[in-house]
């Protein structure tokens, strides 16, 4: 019940992720572009910044239930 | 039986006319213009064959001018015969008891009446112009339907977006001649002598492109990248790009008003296929009918985002299959999220398709 309860409402939020992978971004030295975009998918936050631009965006991969970084890729055009 | 349906107004049609003299005229010029260049000396070695190829284009110009004088001519026969036929079908009581399309009753000839007041007419009038020529069943029908479908369709669109068409087209290594010639033309013929020249270039950079690459070959230098000399040339004008910091990794990006953002260093290859995926972005979010769905689409739509990746990076590329695994190996979608979106639109579209068969099939029933 509770693992179904984590997965309804993780305990990361959608703010907290995009602040924890601004953070990330900041860390690497990568460039944060607003607006950024938060999608959830089953266990993972995923942030895309620069969203409405199509093709070179950074996405950082934020787990839901840890807040860890999973990953940071860049989408190449 | 389908109607062939012409627009019965004389002044119209004397109108088309008219432009397509004035286009023919203007590509007769272009023609003439090209075989002067063919006597010009050019250095010897790969650029041998290019002045028999200019008076070739230029002959061939030439050629196609005066194929668009003789339509402009059977365009003058038919608003003439347009005109004879105008009183007597309409002086009297309507020829039909409903418009085109109506349900009331199978209409005796076919009509629409416009909202500028002019009339479509339907099947007879076809008599108004010389009889089609005879290509009989099968195979020649549906060419002869085609060719009537893609008439129909370039006529419905601005010649603007045909120019745009063209030049994206023309983009294309080794095919792109044709479509730079057409661009030309169409460029002439609106008055911007200068995008006509930055065509024409492209198109002879096309040209030279090819025939270098064939010299090559022949001479067992292997393949090169001369045939892209004309796809090339058109970076220099091709829509509003720029230079950008990207982050580490991005190759390219475009905005939702479709202007193009290049990785500040980028060169080459690597500069013109990024163009190119990118320009198909750019293209979609200008075009006014589906820029509203696309830039909405997009982000949320992973159906969406594959296809636009796909279709953009084989446009790019030329590689088919390497299209259709980019969106997934760079990361735009997976596969899970991929067949999970088709699997519910296409339960989705299935089950709007079955009540609106139900309505149907009980609305008969009734």
């Amino acid at each position: 019940m509770g693992r179904l309860h984590e997965l309804v409402r993780p305990p990361v939020t959608g703010p907290q992720a995009r602040e924890l992978a601004r953070a990330e971004c900041e860390r690497r030295g990568l460039g944060w572009e607003e607006p950024a975009r938060v999608r959830r998918r089953l266990l993972v936050y995923e942030v895309w910044t620069a969203s409405q631009r199509t093709g070179g965006n950074l996405v950082v991969e934020v787990d839901a239930h840890s807040g860890q970084i999973r990953r940071v890729r860049s989408l190449p055009r | 039986m389908s109607a062939q349906v012409i627009v019965l107004d004389a002044v119209r049609l004397r109108r088309a006319a008219d432009r397509l003299a004035a286009i023919a005229g203007r590509q007769t010029e272009i023609g003439s213009r090209l075989r002067q260049l063919s006597t010009l000396p050019f250095p010897a070695g790969p650029w041998q064959g290019v002045p028999a190829e200019l008076a070739r284009i230029g002959s061939g110009l030439v050629a196609l001018a005066a194929e668009l004088e003789e339509m402009a001519a059977d365009l003058r026969r038919r608003a003439r015969r347009v005109q004879e036929l105008g009183a007597g079908v309409w002086s009297g009581p309507a020829p039909m008891a409903g418009p085109f399309g109506s349900a009331v009753s199978r209409p005796v000839m076919p009509w629409i009446r416009l909202p500028d007041g002019s009339v479509l007419l339907g099947a007879g009038i076809t008599s108004a112009g010389p009889p089609l020529p005879p290509w009989g069943r099968g195979p020649g029908r549906r060419l002869q339907q085609l060719v009537g479908r893609l008439g129909r369709l370039i006529a419905r669109h601005p010649v603007q977006d045909l120019e745009v068409a063209c030049l994206v087209l023309g983009l294309i290594p080794e095919l792109g001649l044709p479509f730079n010639l057409a661009a030309a033309g169409l460029e002439f013929s609106r008055g911007d002598d200068g995008a006509a020249a930055v065509s024409l270039a492209a198109a002879a950079a096309d040209v030279v492109g090819v025939a270098v690459e064939v010299r090559l070959l022949e001479m067992g230098a292997g393949a090169t990248e001369s045939a892209q000399a004309g796809a090339a040339m058109r970076v220099g004008r091709l829509g509003d790009w720029s230079y950008a910091d990207l982050p580490p990794g991005a190759l390219g990006g475009t905005l939702p008003d479709g202007t193009i953002l290049i990785q500040r260093g980028l060169e080459g290859r690597m500069l013109l296929e990024t163009l190119r995926h990118e320009l198909l972005h750019s293209a979609l979010r200008q075009l006014p009918p589906v820029r509203f769905v696309v830039v909405r689409l997009y982000p949320w739509s992973r159906l969406w985002r594959y296809l636009e990746e796909a279709a953009a990076e084989g446009y790019a590329t030329g590689r088919p299959l390497a299209a259709a695994v980019f969106p997934i190996r760079e990361g735009y979608v997976t596969v899970r999220g991929l067949v999970s979106e088709a699997v519910g639109a296409a339960v989705a579209g299935a089950g709007v398709g079955a009540s609106a068969w139900r309505a149907a099939t009980s609305g008969k029933g009734s």
